[in-house]
């Protein structure tokens, strides 16, 4: 039987294009309004106006691996460094970030939570919001929200992700957080901090299909000045968490060599003294 | 069957174990144990407790009952080379100058993080080597 329409492949491939290019010609006489990505739709509210945070979806966090590259204050912003701190996070480059306690399964703590590829759920209650996320070790933070003040950071036991207060500006949540311990760093790429970190994050929702994440690191102990991190964090309705398990098969730390070549957790102690000069 | 057991459970002990040390936060900040001494059949004990207080390096020598404060300590971060210095007892109610001089490697550890290098105790001249606990 003789095909109605016989071409050779590149004949073919020809027609498609042709295709192809007519179908975005005509899309595009039909006007611009026509393909117009929709307006987000607004914020979503709870019963007494407050923003409202969750909803039936996910936010579905970036993965921010430098936080110099989401630096607020323009171009010329720049992470201000302690000699210290620039030094390890050269070390750590050079080291391709083996060490990273992230690496280790322990939490990503603080605002590197919410840069951290996995996504996250708000949950609001009078007074306390709950933030749980699906990665970095399965966690979650709390935040209180019943007007408490932020504790010295002496008087809490060091953790993870500190101790959070909350208040709402507006329509913009602001937490400060203290009493952050020193087992994280504050992003991939190695940038260190202190038990003297404080956070200040600005937390809003423009739309219903976007989270807006601001977070201001001030620590004496590893920078020179206060400097703040944005970014954005799209929503997936719909979507809901899953199960992560870290520590699950962990192969990275069964191979993982420290600097002298040995595996990181052979423990071996200092038993002999280095040769006399 | 058992033994592969126990060494699944040995490994978990062991990450368990190193997870529970982790420091990230100033390189020098940790309390250090190890040996100095004038020869390998002279060494001692040592252990050396150092904090990151007020942007400055801090710390004691030997805690307890014999203590001595460090009083004067330096990190050049190009190098990563530390200088501490202390008014170290003697005996018969005299000091005399301690004062080490070494390098910090493996920075990343949190178990095998090493502190070594040389001392001057007055006339003394030695070697030393302490480890991250």
């Amino acid at each position: 039987m003789t095909p109605l329409i016989s071409l050779r492949p590149v004949s073919r491939s020809a027609v498609l294009i042709a295709l192809l290019l007519a179908s975005v010609a005509a899309r595009a006489q039909s006007g611009a309004g026509h393909d117009a990505k929709p307006a987000p739709a607004p914020t979503p509210r709870l019963a007494d106006g407050t923003v409202d945070l969750g909803g039936d979806g996910i936010w579905s966090q970036p993965w921010i691996t430098d936080f110099a590259k989401q630096l607020v204050g323009g171009p010329d912003a720049k992470v201000p460094f302690l000699p210290w701190t620039k030094a390890m996070y050269d070390y750590n480059a050079a080291t391709k970030v083996a060490y990273d306690p992230e690496g280790f399964c322990l939490p990503p703590g603080g605002p590197r939570m919410f840069g951290t590829p996995y996504p996250a759920q708000f949950i609001q209650q009078r007074n306390r919001i709950i933030v749980i996320f699906e990665g970095g070790a399965h966690v979650w933070r709390e935040i209180h929200m019943d007007g408490r003040p932020l504790p010295n950071r002496d008087d809490v036991n060091p953790t993870y992700f500190g101790y959070s207060v909350g208040r709402w500006e507006g329509d913009t949540l602001v937490v400060e957080t203290t009493g952050f311990n020193e087992k994280t760093w504050l992003n991939f790429n190695g940038t260190m901090h202190t038990d003297q970190l404080r956070t200040t994050e600005r937390i809003s929702r423009p739309n219903r299909d976007t989270l807006h994440y601001e977070a201001t690191i001030d620590d004496p102990g590893a920078y020179s000045k206060p400097w703040t991190v944005a970014w954005n964090i799209p929503w997936t309705a719909g979507a809901e968490l899953a199960e992560y398990i870290c520590q699950e098969n962990n192969q990275f730390l069964l191979k993982l060599k420290d600097d002298f070549g040995k595996p990181f957790f052979d423990d071996e102690p200092v038993e002999h003294l280095p040769p006399a000069h | 069957m058992r033994s592969r057991a126990v060494a699944i459970a040995s490994l978990l002990m062991t990450l368990a174990a190193g997870a529970a040390v982790a420091q990230a936060g100033h390189p020098v900040k940790g309390s250090w144990s190890g040996y100095w001494g004038p020869s390998e059949a002279q060494k001692k004990r040592i252990l050396l407790v150092l904090d990151w207080k007020d942007n400055e390096i801090v710390g004691t020598i030997n805690p307890g009952p014999n203590a001595v404060k460090i009083d004067k300590a330096t990190l050049d971060v190009d190098t990563w080379t530390l200088r501490l210095e202390a008014n170290m007892p003697t005996g018969a109610g005299k000091t005399a100058r301690y004062v080490t001089t070494g390098k910090i490697e493996n920075l990343g550890s949190w178990n095998n993080r090493r502190y070594s290098g040389t001392y001057d105790l007055g006339n003394e001249h030695g070697t030393f080597a302490v480890a991250l606990n």
